[in-house]
């Protein structure tokens, strides 16, 4: 079975295509799937951070009071 | 080793004293451009015809009596940053046509303020990327050892002050492309809070964390440009209110009783032994000065790298995606790639992000409480030659995002002002950088520390002999 958390091209592929409406060139996918492959093991630590009640920082101001 | 160039306040002082006109300092400005392009390949786009048009305004009006902070400067903008009537190519070929219909208000204030612009610089494609090579406009050498990189994405602004050419540039900084180039080329980069300066006309990579910013030599005139390009700006949502000190004005008070914060678990853990004695005597320098050197944590340094990734891949699609749908093949290899990659992040990624971002400002902001600013390395190691995959360090070989903007991007993820400057060299003579980061609008301590360290040293006073031949 294929490690959960490196997409396929074939995926790549159908997720550009049918969910983002912005098709790949062909042959890009193999290329595209393998950065986001590294690119989502970065992320690993955040995605599993707990963040409590915390809302995200949509509007972003350095200088935002604290709650 | 040669003589140092003309700074900002000694060009100024020559305009008003008659001794200099602003069109003499401008033309030579002009001619050095025009040498150092073959190698160095500083700018995209020179402007001529509009320097020298604005040189003579500013002499009119010296002739008439006015004072100016910047009069006469020579000025060069990174080519993300509008100018009305020329090109915006964001260093890529998928804009290399875009005209500008108005100008950016950083460039409005800097002109306002006397300054003579002569051109558009170099950048790593679309801001995307931290070394500064750029297949449609050259590679950006670095001027200390040309078979290696001077950082970006703000290389050609870095190049234009490094190269004598102009004693201030402007460059953009979301993941350290102001700080990094600074660094690893011997200058002074500032990246001032989140929404201290305007980013109205400035092409985005990723709305949130983008900071605009000046690249000189010293911390005196990192303070000077500041002071003309802060402030709220109707045409940002997200400038400030917050007002605006004279930065000047504190650089002379002592340091006296300030505490500095050495974050050593996390920034100082896996560096080149170079940089981590220059950083360590950079830190002896600041306590003989009177400051007080403490150890302090920073947290969540893991969650912040992957926050920082999910937000910059997430934004830099979200306006890239239009281009991509007409024009994706003018885009270089890399850069596409990432900008494909980030369109398939999934939106809980994004937000996640956000959440985590939120939770480390209010942890970060504790860690600021018992220190007035922090002292950290501004990168791992120095410039690498051209093609470097992975860079040696102690705890291994580590790829070249970590080892560049491992320590910067934290502070745009959080907004604090934070800034580079040259603390020493390596055995093979290239420029090493510390970083100064503050609290949130507190830009006068960073740089009054900055200031009375280059005070006390002379490593900003160096240039590459590169630069002379």
């Amino acid at each position: 079975m294929a490690d959960p958390h490196v997409p396929s091209p074939d995926l790549i592929a159908r997720a550009a295509r049918e969910l983002v409406g912005t098709p790949l060139d062909e042959g890009r996918n193999e290329a595209v799937a393998a950065l986001l492959a590294g690119l989502i093991a970065e992320l690993g630590s955040m995605r599993a951070m707990d963040v409590g009640h915390c809302e995200p920082a949509t509007l972003y101001d350095a200088s935002e009071p604290e709650p | 080793m040669t003589a140092e160039p003309a700074s900002c306040l000694e060009i100024a002082a020559a305009v008003h004293s008659g001794a200099r006109t602003a069109r003499s300092v401008v033309d030579a400005a002009l001619a050095r451009a025009e040498r150092c392009q073959e190698p160095f390949r500083p700018f995209i786009t020179l402007t001529p015809e509009l320097a020298r048009a604005q040189a003579e305004r500013v002499d009119d009006a010296v002739r008439r009596g006015a004072r100016m902070p910047l009069a006469g400067v020579p000025l060069a903008v990174k080519d993300l940053i509008d100018v009305e009537g020329f090109r915006t190519t964001c260093g890529s070929r998928a804009f290399a046509d875009r005209v500008a219909g108005g100008t950016a208000t950083v460039v409005e204030e800097l002109i306002r303020a006397g300054a003579v612009l002569v051109g558009k610089t170099n950048m790593h494609e679309c801001a995307f990327g931290f070394t500064g090579e750029n297949p449609t406009f050259g590679d950006c050498p670095n001027p200390w050892d040309t078979e290696r990189f001077c950082g970006g994405s703000s290389s050609g602004s870095t190049l234009a002050v490094a190269l004598g050419i102009c004693p201030v540039a402007l460059g953009s900084d979301t993941g350290g492309s102001i700080r990094l180039p600074a660094a690893l080329s011997g200058l002074v980069g500032l990246k001032p809070t989140y929404g201290r300066v305007s980013r109205a006309g400035v092409v985005p990579l990723a709305w949130s964390m983008d900071h605009v910013g000046p690249l000189v030599r010293t911390a005196r005139e990192a303070a000077l440009v500041l002071e003309v390009l802060a402030g709220e700006d109707p045409r940002d949502h997200t400038s400030s209110r917050e007002p605006v000190p004279a930065y000047t004005r504190y650089l002379d008070e002592p340091l006296d009783g300030l505490r500095i914060g050495l974050a050593r678990a996390g920034f100082f853990d896996s560096l080149e032994p170079d940089v981590a004695a220059a950083v360590e005597a950079a830190g002896d320098v600041l306590a003989s000065l009177g400051a007080r050197c403490v150890d302090v944590a920073l947290p969540y340094l893991d969650e912040v790298l992957g926050a920082h990734r999910a937000i910059i891949f997430s934004e830099a699609a979200a306006y890239h995606r239009p281009f991509l749908a007409d024009r994706a093949d003018r885009y270089s290899g890399p850069v596409r790639l990432q900008l494909e990659a980030g369109l398939l992040l999934p939106a809980v990624d994004y937000l996640q992000a956000q959440r985590v971002r939120r939770v480390v400002r209010r942890a970060w902001a504790e860690t600021f409480a018992s220190v007035d600013c922090l002292v950290t390395p501004a990168s791992q190691a120095v410039a690498a030659r051209f093609g470097t995959q992975a860079v040696d360090l102690p705890q291994g070989p580590t790829p070249l995002l970590h080892a560049y903007l491992g320590l910067l991007l934290p502070f745009n993820l959080t907004g604090h002002p934070a800034m580079s400057v040259p603390c020493g060299f390596s055995g093979d003579g290239l420029p090493i950088g510390m970083q100064l980061v503050g609290r949130p609008f507190d830009e006068a301590t960073i740089l009054r520390v900055a200031h009375q360290y280059q005070q006390a040293t002379d490593w900003h006073r160096r240039i590459a002999d590169e630069v002379e031949s």
